[in-house]
């Protein structure tokens, strides 16, 4: 699990993934079916947008990817190993250090609170991978410049816009140097004039190469950045396929209705 | 003169309130714990244990511990038994307290310590519980004050805290109205301060201001690594 990956092997390699969720209490329960057998692979370097409605699954999915939600069937390659089949195939050990590798940025950014800036890039570092204070620090804040907010190491999460929690939440994702990043609609809790500053930090993780995979709802921002384009339907992927087919040709009927919404 | 008698006796009734927190802070937080588990046993212990706890009169609880338990040969001394009833009937409310904070805790919290690649222990070490800490403080610091005013019913075992004193000073002097009044006041001079300061203190965790120590720490580590304020 560590290390460059060898070519032609994907950073991560999703099959056949099934997901339901149980609601309700014994006796009036209902099972509603998320993910119907989803297969997709991201190959190192990748910039994978994943779209689709509302419901479609796509959150679902991409929680998928880092265990955070634990799928009912299907298996789990990343960068050539098995992570999960069926069940979970890693130790609690192993669990952690594959959540590492798996960088994760959340809609709703999910800072630590009673922490500043610095101390929340920083405490994974110190505290799950072991390195000492002044290390974590000196890595936290550099990634706190990168993301342009050098400024304000020393503020609480509090005394941020959304748009700069956004980009505290991904130096802390990019401080443990992942090999891919999962966005998990980065933007959509961010008031509209925010949203460019952590686009503009996205573009540039992608233009340096990053393995990126984004659920969003910028239809304009997927097709600028990504090389691949996964369009999500009910629990199906419906189609897929470089932007330039996705947006501008779609074959699929849903994915037609789905792109005309937002055409201009 | 009885000052010494009364300045022993507070002492005596400080080491119950303390001992007494300790033990239902800890208790508390454990039952807690227990009440958000998985498992379906574990929650069930210690909501019967809270029902049980929480419906008893703490004098019932600390007569079955002083009087109760020497007839099953566990003969305990008043300074335990009476810190015993204190932690087990405090925990009770302690856990409900810290059951709500840990459920304030967004689930975002947990979920973004797992995503940086947190171990469970290190997530609730780091992240969970300090942010317990802060929105149980308001109603934790209640039960601080209510615990010291509780002691007093320590007296019915002879537990040689203030209201104990008190009663003994009574019967020698004849002299309830002066006496009384007096320990009442000793036991207000105690608890408004106490009031006072979980009120400052949850200021200045609101403010951040309580970390200074820490603060500084990490300010020195960001000035050697040449960060400039």
């Amino acid at each position: 699990m560590t290390g460059v990956p060898a070519a032609g092997v994907a950073a991560l390699e999703l099959t056949g993934i099934e997901k339901s969720f149980t609601t309700g209490r014994a006796g009036a329960k209902s099972t509603v079916r998320v993910l119907e057998g989803v297969s997709l692979s991201v190959q190192p370097g990748e910039h994978v947008a994943i779209i689709g409605r509302s419901g479609s699954g796509k959150s679902t999915l991409i929680r998928c990817m880092n265990l955070l939600e634990v799928p009912d069937r299907g298996t789990i390659h990343a960068s050539g190993t098995a992570v999960y089949q069926d069940r979970i195939l890693l130790s609690s050990k192993e669990l952690v250090r594959f959540r590492r590798q798996v960088g994760m940025v959340f809609q709703q950014f999910n800072l630590f609170p009673h922490l500043t800036v610095v101390e929340n890039v920083a405490l994974p570092l110190t505290k799950g991978v072991g390195l000492t204070e002044n290390a974590a620090l000196t890595r936290a804040a550099g990634m706190l410049a990168k993301v342009g907010l050098t400024d304000k190491l020393r503020s609480y999460p509090r005394e941020l816009s959304g748009g700069q929690q956004q980009r505290v939440a991904i130096a802390r994702a990019l401080a443990l140097q992942p090999s891919v990043v999962l966005f998990d609609e980065p933007t959509s809790a961010l008031d509209p004039e925010l949203v460019g500053e952590v686009l503009a930090v996205l573009r540039e993780l992608a233009r340096e190469g990053m393995t990126m995979v984004i659920v969003t709802h910028e239809l304009a921002f997927a097709a600028e950045v990504s090389n691949r384009v996964v369009f999500l339907d009910a629990g199906r992927i419906a189609e897929e396929g470089p932007p330039e087919q996705i947006f501008k040709a779609p074959v699929n009927a849903r994915t037609q209705s789905f792109v005309s919404q937002f055409a201009r | 003169m009885y000052w010494p008698t009364l300045g022993y006796a507070t002492l005596h009734t400080l080491e119950f309130t303390v001992l007494g927190l300790a033990g239902s802070l800890i208790l508390g937080l454990i039952l807690a714990l227990m009440k958000i588990s998985q498992l379906r046993a574990v929650r069930g212990v210690a909501l019967v244990y809270t029902e049980i706890l929480k419906n008893t009169p703490l004098l019932v609880v600390l007569f079955v511990i002083y009087f109760g338990l020497p007839t099953i040969g566990l003969v305990l001394d008043p300074l335990i038994a009476g810190s015993l009833a204190l932690t087990v009937c405090y925990a009770a409310y302690l856990s409900e307290i810290f059951r709500a904070g840990l459920q304030g805790v967004p689930a975002g919290q947990r979920e973004a310590g797992y995503a940086v690649g947190l171990t469970t222990a290190a997530i609730y070490w780091n992240i969970i519980l300090p942010q317990t800490f802060r929105l149980s403080l308001a109603a934790t610091g209640n039960m601080v004050v209510d615990v010291l005013k509780t002691t007093s019913l320590i007296s019915a075992i002879g537990g040689g805290e203030l209201l104990t004193s008190a009663e003994n000073i009574t019967a020698a002097t004849f002299q309830p109205m002066k006496t009384y009044l007096l320990v009442g006041a000793i036991y207000f001079v105690m608890c408004g301060p106490l009031s006072r300061l979980v009120v400052r203190y949850e200021s200045a965790l609101k403010a951040g201001t309580n970390r200074k120590r820490h603060r500084r720490h990490v300010e020195a580590q960001l000035l050697q690594i040449g960060v400039a304020a």
